[in-house]
């Protein structure tokens, strides 16, 4: 899979979790640029990715995401 | 030594000084930040002294020798601040470079406990043994068992709260290795002991505060307007409200059983604002003090009274605690439990605000308070989306103006618990106020009236800055109107009878 092709997915998951409206998510996106991508959503969409894809984050992971490319290159290298 | 005393007055105007006496020099600006926070740091230990007047008044050999008597007779308090806080931050230091040489994760993870550890424990000692202890025997001696306690006499040193989880944070991050230990010994204890921020916060974190400990600082008049008046606007909140709605809060909640419900739920509401503008008051001093040093600390309040919910009043209200308890306590409890799903959101909410709730105070009325703030985000976190239908059926405005009432009400509600100093107390009060007299007028005495009054002002000039960084963010304003403003301001703070009374901040005492 591409990133290109994750990102898409990742907009679908996104704007199921977070249930506010279309989200257009690129590799430099960060959580402030996103309405409602916050910390009680954060980790939903945690387990949401974890659920699709089937693999886990360990926490250091998650709290090191910088943006949606760094989630995106984490998710790749596990998939 | 109090932010609105006549003492902090002298000593920032010395230091303001001599620190940009050295501004060619960062290294020399450092170490002098050092010994003046220091200095700050202990002249908690000493009572208050006519040193400043001695100073003003141009007797400097006079003001020396009384400060040397003064740190001669309270030597053995003053060493044990000193020692503490340079014992934990030299520790903090120490460990952080271990771990970050560390290859091992199992090992860096034992020394990052170890670490946490040492840090909560000297906190437990000083805070929490007498309550965990009382706690302790108060449950025995219900189930039966004839337990005979007798709290040990501790006192709490000022900004232990505060440090240790400044302290803890750049441990945790660190560990993993979102920021990489610091590398110069002087400029760490310096940014955990730096005197605008060391007594009650904001809670920094070293990723913020350290780097700006590194690079030089540039002396700007606009920045220095802009700390003036940041402070302007905190002493006016202090001295001119919270001080004034202190004297009424403080003697309904004391005198409790002489008053009627009414008086109670006013007093509720006086305390939602003497604690607003006591805290947030104390953080717009240290971020203009700050400023005033060309530093830049995180942003505390961002108008939590104007928020439609619990969750957003949590995230302007004591922003730097919020964000720490977000991003390592309740971050970690519900990345456990996020097989649960909402239930696992909802559990790490309640934990961590139980658990923010005892940072607050070692006692139980702070703990139930932390509970309750918990299981009202923990409702709104399950309710989102019956929440979300039943907005589109209201006008928006109205809605949003009901919801704001609502949120209010019920920080009013957890003030009065918070406020109590006892289950037994709290219990008097709500009797209290579950009475006919609940449907009577308040009774206000002057004082509070003009409290309530400049309140209403203060939310009112808040509400048309809410975009701003502060109420007064007024440099966009023409020069004499500013200056009209400041001078008024000025005017008001003197007249209020509170200047240099020693009214300690509330959360000096967490």
């Amino acid at each position: 899979m591409t990133s290109e092709q994750l990102i898409s997915e990742l907009n679908v998951l996104f704007e199921e979790v977070i249930d506010e409206g279309t989200v257009n998510l690129t590799p430099s996106t960060t959580a402030k640029e996103v309405e409602g991508w916050d910390s009680l959503n954060h980790i939903q969409i945690i387990a949401a990715i974890e659920r699709k894809y089937g693999f886990r984050f360990t926490l250091i992971e998650i709290q090191s995401f910088k943006n949606v490319g760094e989630m995106v290159d984490s998710i790749l290298s596990k998939i | 030594m109090v932010f609105t005393s006549l003492a902090f007055l002298v000593f920032f105007l010395f230091a303001w000084a001599v620190y940009w006496s050295l501004k060619s020099s960062r290294k020399a600006q450092n170490v002098f930040l050092l010994l003046a926070s220091y200095f700050f740091y202990c002249a908690a230990a000493i009572p208050r002294t006519n040193i400043p007047k001695l100073i003003l008044g141009g007797r400097f050999s006079e003001a020396w020798q009384e400060m040397t008597t003064a740190v001669a007779s309270h030597q053995t308090e003053v060493i044990k601040l000193l020692l503490l806080l340079w014992l934990s931050s030299t520790f903090a230091y120490l460990m952080a470079k271990v771990i970050e040489k560390t290859e091992k994760q199992n090992s860096r993870k034992w020394l990052m406990v170890l670490s946490a550890v040492v840090h909560l424990g000297i906190l437990c000692y000083f805070k929490y043994m007498n309550f965990f202890a009382q706690s302790f025997v108060d449950i025995a001696n219900t189930a039966g068992w004839q337990i005979a306690f007798r709290p040990e006499h501790i006192i709490l040193p000022l900004a232990i709260s505060f440090f240790t989880f400044h302290i803890l944070g750049y441990t945790f991050d660190v560990y993993q290795k979102s920021y990489a230990a610091a590398t110069n010994y002087i400029d760490f204890i310096t940014h955990v002991a730096f005197f605008p921020q060391l007594v009650a916060g904001p809670i920094e974190r070293a990723g913020h505060l350290l780097p700006q400990f590194t690079n030089s600082r540039s002396f700007s008049a606009e920045r220095m307007e802009d700390g003036i008046r940041q402070i302007l606007w905190g002493f006016f909140k202090k001295l001119v409200i919270a001080d004034s709605a202190a004297k009424y809060v403080n003697y309904v909640f004391m005198q409790y059983e002489d008053q009627s419900g009414s008086n109670i739920v006013m007093a509720g509401i006086m305390f939602t604002i003497q604690m607003y503008c006591d805290f947030s008051g104390y953080s717009d001093i240290a971020l203009g003090t700050a400023k005033l040093l060309g530093f830049d600390l995180l942003r505390n309040f961002n108008f939590p009274f104007f928020s439609t919910s619990m969750t957003d009043f949590w995230r302007k209200w004591h922003i730097s605690l919020t964000s720490w308890i977000t991003d390592y306590l309740y971050t970690p409890i519900s990345f456990q439990k996020r097989d649960w799903g909402l239930w696992g959101i909802v559990y790490a909410a309640i934990i961590s605000f139980t658990l923010s709730g005892l940072w607050h105070g070692a006692n139980w009325p702070s703990v139930l308070w932390g509970l309750l703030h918990g299981l009202a985000l923990g409702y709104e976190v399950l309710t989102k989306k019956k929440r979300k239908k039943w907005a589109k059926q209201f006008n928006p405005v109205l809605y949003s103006v009901l919801s704001g009432l609502l949120v209010f009400m019920f920080w009013t509600f957890g003030q009065l618990v918070f406020r109590a100093t006892s289950l037994e107390h709290l219990g008097g009060l709500l009797a209290q106020m579950a009475s006919v007299s609940l449907f009577t007028l308040p009774s206000l005495d002057h004082t509070a009236q003009a409290a309530l009054g400049w309140a209403f002002l203060m939310f009112g000039i808040e509400w048309f800055q809410r975009e701003k960084e502060y109420g007064l963010s007024i440099g966009n304003l023409n020069y004499m109107l500013r200056w009209t403003i400041y001078a008024a301001l000025i005017v008001l703070i003197f007249s209020s009878d509170n200047l240099n009374n020693q009214n300690e901040f509330i959360y000096f005492q967490f």
